[in-house]
């Protein structure tokens, strides 16, 4: 009897504190959400309608298809097509990036980790030193660098480029969930026959999935994130990123808030559908594996 | 032997016939052919803008340029704030990236001193020089050279709300700076409006620019002939001041001054109630007596910016004249004058003007009897003086690097951190250092 | 499969594996040595060699002026650079003191099994996919002094009569922006702590709960010690990200009042890109670098000692 209890009241505990963490979280979100569905008028006033009594839908159905209003100087044709593009744009130099980094970044972790290379730790903080560095100061000699070679406004350039400063942390954080994974089973492996190659994608990359889907959802959120390498990179509206295209609606004078909410909420949505996606896949591959509890 | 010369004078005049078509044909295929060849095909120019410079009136004029001309206009459109350093990357790596690009007073200086942009000294005729309007014209017009045409020409327009002021008694707009106070006070008294004076003074340029609107109210110099700060004596000091006290002792300004930011907030703030007068930029009217945007349409005036106290006092207010300029290092600067002239000359600003009311810094704009129309309802006629007294911030060519030093310590002095007198004397020792940084030889 | 003898030429086979496997690993490197320094060599080198000289970009008659250590010395004796160092700290401190442990609470809630488990996870990945300006006008809208949710809502429950210009007081407004950082990067440690706290073996608590361990006991001897080099990884990002942080300060406060909000990073930005001081801002990143660098290599000894007792 009271081993139940005692589990329901942790249960309850448990739920309350998970359900804070959701309010920690979610709460700016939901002001998000709100203002994007409210006309200015009823988020001036005091306090504010928390829950709008004259929902506007309108920004949203502008940036996802409806015809945009024209009394709106910032919300026009271009820059809702600018705001689409941006999300396709996104999405694929996000995921450049995270193929690269998790493909090129598990190698590399993996020597790190196993195949102890001279200097080690040193070299390791040699690579991060691109990301210690602000890029204000490479920017520049960088864009000169760039010109120079006519790669300016391409996608796979800009790929290139945030993999460039995403990839030593991607080896470092690998390198340090490698290095969790007991020696033995790898030499099991291949004292039953495996090449190095085999041990590292059938026991290292399983056991390792909770740490490559980490690295993985870094490396795409902070890319998806990215603003200064693809406004100095890009300047057709082909190659734009979203990042910029949400930075379109801000004007010389003013800010359309409620459309910005709007664009911002559609702007989060893929990263969090992918993570959903891919979330699902790993949790089972996790539980196939049977090692962790 | 008839028949024979009858045909052969046939013949001769058959072939006499067919020559003179062939020839005729053959300047008539040149001129097709000249007809059709464009004065500048193949040609593209890049140009960067940011959205709303985009206008549906802007993007109609690049086709039709595009189309009368046949060159291929390549706009990169970046949000506001990052024109700027995008100009400066491509400045510092060779200048080729853009052929066209606007350029606010405040960076005129910088990018002339330092080679970034052509001189038009060549192309502007002598009735281009005369159309331009004064303040529209330093914005252009640097160190004995022209540098490009006045893009949006604006100045800040002192605005009330004429309902609030009757509510309070006053059926006339404060003309002087005391009269405001007076009519504040009043107002508060009501108990309608607790900050009758929306201003935003974040620390960011907006802040400079009110402090120069207010301190060109009393006529204060804020540079003297030799170059050296003058702000720090006499009315530069009673502008700052004034800003001072209408924060701290009269309380006339909302303290949340200092964290807002842009005329966005003074117009938000002017359209639901919450104040009685600001400066805005552009049309203001336009926006605020328009029921559609605006709760309060119908209740907005414009009149003359209040004057200061004493011998120089003036109903001036605070401009910021843009320019399209070419970049040094462009390819194509003649198409590139082409483009700009058609675009942002007099004819392309009229239109501009009165298809999207876009301020224009040309005299025969504001003269055409079409955009006098449209202004008329706007307060047009106050306008119009009031471009007259409109005073540009410094010319410098560390503008960026004053500027900054300005913003800090104007908020120091509103933030009580330091007296007023302390902060602008802090600030002109810094200018003092700026300069001897700036100006050595040359 | 025959038996290695323990001759000689196991020795060889030794050798040769020793050089295959540096071949390995360095195969293996390669590509990712080339992605990173093969267009970063040249502007890492020349952002070096132009911290030297005062570039004079925007008055080009004056040549550019070699000041050996000049840029490094003023920049080590300047007030405003001490200030924003100081501030920087401040946003490091509050990151590290209240953003880690709140993130690896929440790491441990989410390691727990639950029904939509799959479903909270990723709702905690939101404020990291929020795109950095609407991220940065949002918090402006909620500490906004007339319209702002956090006026609103202490007005709504009748804690404050009138609304309060959050942003106008300088000591105030630095904690709003810690804040509100805060609240950006919880969800990335936390995912990083949980992915930690996931390759933890369950039969080391299990071993452990036999022996009679409490669940403190556990949490101190076996999850923290394992999850030393997750810390270490959170605590560089959070420091990396102090010294970086740039677009909360331009969104909310632009450097103000009075400065007081004036990070590093604001303060590198403006010097870099409103004023092109370029020179000057080399030596401030290399220090920069550098800086973060000796606080990177003391984490990771006082983290090794803490990993080398699990």
């Amino acid at each position: 009897m009271t081993l139940r209890l005692k589990r329901l009241f942790n249960n309850a505990i448990f739920t309350v504190l998970i359900l804070a963490m959701l309010t920690f979280i979610l709460a700016p979100i939901a002001w998000l959400l709100i203002s994007s569905i409210s006309t200015d008028q009823e988020l001036v006033e005091i306090p504010p309608h928390w829950i709008p009594q004259q929902p506007y839908f309108q920004d949203y159905a502008s940036l996802l298809g409806a015809p945009p209003p024209k009394s709106s100087s910032l919300l026009t044709a271009s820059t809702i097509a600018l705001f689409r593009t941006g999300l396709v744009n996104s999405f694929l130099v996000s995921l450049g990036v995270t193929v690269v980094c998790l493909l090129f970044g598990s190698l590399a972790a993996y020597a790190f980790a196993r195949l102890g290379l001279p200097g080690g730790e040193k070299v390791i903080y040699v690579l991060l030193l691109a990301q210690m560095l602000p890029v204000v100061a490479i920017l520049i000699p960088l864009y000169q660098v760039i010109t120079a070679l006519g790669l300016l406004d391409k996608i796979p350039v800009v790929i290139v480029l945030l993999s460039m400063f995403h990839l030593p942390f991607v080896i470092w954080m690998l390198r340090g969930y490698f290095q969790t994974i007991p020696r033995e089973l790898e030499e099991a492996a291949m004292v039953d026959g495996t090449t190095r190659a085999g041990a590292l994608f059938k026991i290292i990359v399983p056991l390792s999935s909770p740490g490559l889907f980490a690295a993985g959802v870094y490396t795409f959120l902070q890319s998806w994130n990215a603003f200064f390498i693809p406004l100095i990179f890009t300047s057709s509206d082909t190659t734009k990123t979203v990042s910029l295209a949400i930075a379109l609606f801000v004007g010389r004078h003013d800010t359309d808030y409620t459309l910005m909410s709007a664009a911002g909420v559609l702007a989060s949505l893929p990263p969090i559908f992918l993570a959903l996606a891919f979330q699902r896949y790993l949790l089972a591959g996790l539980v196939s594996g049977g090692i962790k509890g | 032997m008839l028949t024979h010369s009858r045909s052969s004078q046939w013949m001769r005049l058959t072939v006499f016939i067919l020559v003179l078509a062939l020839l005729d044909a053959s300047t008539l295929t040149s001129k097709v052919a000249r007809a059709q060849a464009k004065p500048l095909d193949g040609v593209t120019i890049t140009m960067i803008n940011n959205p709303e410079g985009q206008t549906d009136t802007v993007k109609e004029l690049e086709t039709q340029f595009e189309q009368n001309t046949g060159a291929k206009l390549n706009v990169e459109v970046v949000p506001p704030e990052q024109v700027q350093p995008k100009i400066a990357a491509a400045a510092a790596a060779g200048g080729t990236q853009y052929d066209v690009f606007s350029t606010d007073i405040i960076f005129l200086p910088q990018f002339a001193a330092a080679g970034w942009i052509a001189t038009l000294d060549d192309h502007m005729t002598p009735e281009l020089q005369n159309d331009i309007l004064p303040f529209a014209k330093q914005g252009t017009f640097y160190n004995g050279h022209w540098y490009g045409l006045p893009g949006v020409a604006e100045w800040k327009n002192f605005v009330y709300n004429a309902a609030i002021l009757k509510d309070a008694g006053f059926d006339a707009p404060p003309v002087t700076w005391d009269d405001l106070v007076k009519q504040c006070t009043a107002i508060k008294a009501k108990g309608k409006v607790q900050y009758p004076l929306n201003v935003s003074w974040s620390q960011k340029e907006n802040l400079v620019v009110d402090y120069v609107a207010i301190a060109s109210a009393y006529g204060a110099p804020l540079f003297d002939s030799k170059g050296d700060p003058a702000f720090n004596k006499g009315d530069g000091v009673t502008a700052l001041q004034l800003m001072v006290d209408l924060l701290n002792k009269y309380k006339c300004v909302d303290p949340a001054a200092l964290a807002q930011s842009g005329s966005g907030a003074v117009s938000d703030a002017l359209k639901a109630g919450m104040a009685a007068y600001g400066y805005l930029w552009g049309t203001p009217l336009f926006d605020l007596n328009d029921p559609a945007k605006s709760k309060l349409a119908g209740q907005f005036k414009i009149a003359l910016a209040p004057k200061g106290t004493g011998p120089n006092a003036s109903p001036a207010t605070v401009a910021g004249p843009e320019a399209w300029v070419i970049s040094s290092g462009s390819k194509n600067k003649d198409a590139a004058w082409q483009f700009l002239k058609f675009f942002a000359g007099p004819e392309g600003a009229t239109y501009s003007f009165i298809h999207s009311g876009e301020p224009a810094g040309w005299k025969s704009v504001i003269a055409n009897p079409d955009v006098a129309a449209k202004l008329k309802d706007a307060g047009g006629d106050i306008m119009a003086q009031q471009q007259l007294t409109a005073v540009n911030r410094p010319s410098l060519p560390y503008y960026a690097e004053w500027s900054a030093a300005a913003q800090l310590e104007f908020q120091n002095a509103l933030v009580g951190k330091k007296t007023v007198q302390q902060a602008l004397d802090d600030l002109a020792t810094a200018t003092a250092a700026l300069k001897a940084k700036f100006t050595t030889t040359s | 499969m025959t038996a290695i003898p323990i001759t000689r030429s196991s020795r060889l086979t030794r050798i040769a594996n020793g050089i295959r496997r540096h071949q390995t690993a360095l195969i293996l490197i390669a590509p990712s040595v080339i992605i990173i320094f093969g267009l970063l060599v040249y502007p890492l080198l020349r952002s070096l060699y132009i911290s030297f000289f005062d570039l004079h970009i925007t008055t080009p008659w004056i040549k550019p002026t070699f000041l050996g250590l000049g840029n490094y010395t003023s920049i080590l004796t300047s007030g405003e650079v001490r200030e924003a160092f100081g501030r920087t700290l401040y946003l490091a401190v509050i990151g590290i003191l209240i953003g880690i442990p709140l993130a690896l609470s929440f790491a441990l809630l989410l390691n727990r099994r639950f029904p939509l488990r799959g479903l909270v996870r990723s709702l905690m990945l939101i404020p990291w996919a929020v795109p950095g300006v609407v991220n940065g006008l949002m918090w402006a809208r909620i500490y906004d002094a007339h319209f702002g949710a956090l006026n609103g809502l202490l007005y709504q429950f009748g804690i404050i009569h009138d609304y309060i210009p959050w942003l106008v007081y300088p000591e105030i407004a630095l904690l709003l922006v810690a804040l509100a950082d805060l609240w950006s990067s919880v969800p990335m440690m936390s995912l990083l702590f949980l992915a930690g706290l996931q390759s933890i073996p369950q039969e080391l608590y299990d071993a452990a709960a036999v022996d009679g361990a409490t669940g403190w006991n556990r949490f101190a001897n076996i999850t923290l010690p394992l999850l030393s080099s997750v810390m270490l990884i959170n605590l560089v990002l959070k420091t990396i990200s102090a010294f970086g942080l740039f677009d909360l300060v331009y969104l909310l406060t632009s450097g103000g009042p009075a400065n007081s909000t004036q990070v590093i990073g604001y303060y590198l930005y403006v010097q870099g890109f409103q004023r092109q001081e370029f020179g000057y801002t080399s030596a401030l990143a290399w220090l920069i670098a550098t800086m973060i660098l000796v606080l990177v290599v003391v984490y990771a000894r006082l983290l090794r000692g803490q990993e080398a007792q699990a």
